[in-house]
């Protein structure tokens, strides 16, 4: 079966057919409508976040090439409060930090290809709810025995910054980790 | 204008986002997932793009509202019945469904939930991978990829089911046991 054959097939499979012209709403609809706009709206706060698509490099080549030297190893195992309600830290932080509090607060574990030359080039970002806000923990993943106890919704690389998001599902996610793994780091 | 602008928006796409519903879900959800999609439109008007990719926009909100209530989240319940009702008449299912129907559906049952929707983005609602993209969110490289590998699972599983009864001979889709 070719693809035309495969279109075809989930073409011809297709349970529901549009009418020709559009019906005059109904009175239940109006209703609706008008109880819909007399909710409040939010204020515009940007367009969906889109992911850049991957440049003439090759994946491998922007994990494991050489990355711009933004910060070093000292996040090997932090607890960073993140910049919950309230005023934002003073503190000057990295541009890898901010990027990795940017990162955790997308709410899921995540793997993180950081941008050091030494070391260890992954880390595994975890939010942590606290009852005084969102913080999160950065681990290592040096070990490779640890790798196992992964499971990670999303996979980032952050060779350059800002990071660049590279997995879109937790299926994608635990695919490229398993290649990743193979790969041994 | 605001008002004006999204009762317009709702005139030409609801019937759009209600067979995508359809398709995706059971009937009498479906009038929910229109509901709710569209009680988002209007919270989040300020980012909703221009008339010409609005529909792609619903789309990628509805595969949203979906996905929570297959987390089981609480349904609104703000239709009334007459809603409820009319909602999925506005458009009509296959009287005759072609006969490799239940071959396919068994196939696209055995499949991973995003290629499955990969395909049927492609397949049903009849969109490009650039606007498939737009929908999920991706590149257009990632929606390109994830297409071709998910025609690719499709034809292997479609050579594995070749003879099987009509899992759900209603005509409908009910993909639940499988996500």
């Amino acid at each position: 079966m070719n693809r035309l054959d495969v279109d075809q097939a989930l073409s011809a499979a297709n349970p529901i057919d549009l009418g020709e012209a559009l019906p005059p709403l109904t009175s239940a609809e109006r209703e609706f409508l008008g109880g819909v706009v007399a909710e409040p709206q939010e204020p515009a706060g940007g367009e969906r976040p889109r992911r850049r698509a991957p440049g003439r490099r090759g994946i491998w080549a922007r994990y494991l090439g050489g990355a711009a030297a933004v910060c070093a190893g000292a996040f090997a195992l932090l607890l960073l409060p993140s910049s919950g309600p309230g005023p934002a830290p003073q503190t000057p932080a990295p541009a890898y930090a901010d990027e990795l509090a940017r990162i955790a607060k997308q709410g899921s574990t995540a793997v993180v290809y950081t941008p050091e030359k030494k070391g260890s080039r992954a880390v595994v970002v975890e939010p942590r709810q606290q009852a005084d806000g969102t913080t999160y923990v950065v681990k290592p993943l040096e070990d490779p025995s640890g790798w196992t106890e992964v499971d990670p919704a999303v996979v980032w690389d952050c060779s350059n910054l800002p990071c660049d998001r590279r997995t879109d599902t937790p299926q994608e996610a635990k695919e490229m980790f398993r290649k990743l793994q193979r790969a041994g780091n | 204008m605001a008002e004006a602008r999204f009762a317009r928006l709702y005139a030409e796409h609801s019937r759009q986002v209600m067979a995508y519903a359809l398709r995706r879900t059971r009937r009498e959800d479906a009038a929910e997932v229109v509901a709710e999609t569209f009680l988002v439109a209007w919270r989040k008007a300020a980012e909703m793009p221009a008339d010409g990719e609005v529909l792609l926009w619903l789309y990628g909100v509805a595969r949203l509202v979906l996905a929570n209530m297959d987390r089981g989240e609480r349904r609104r319940g703000r239709l009334d019945d007459r809603l409820r009702l009319e909602l999925p008449a506005a458009v009509v299912a296959r009287a005759e469904p072609s006969a490799e129907r239940p071959a396919v559906m068994c196939a696209l049952a055995r499949l991973e939930k995003d290629d499955r929707e990969v395909l049927l983005l492609a397949g049903w609602e009849e969109l490009e991978p650039a606007q498939i993209a737009e929908v999920l969110a991706i590149s257009a490289v990632a929606a390109r990829s994830r297409l071709h590998r998910a025609r690719r699972r499709l034809r292997k599983q479609l050579s594995e089911v070749e003879d099987v009864p009509d899992p759900n001979p209603t005509n409908r889709l009910e993909f639940e046991e499988a996500r």
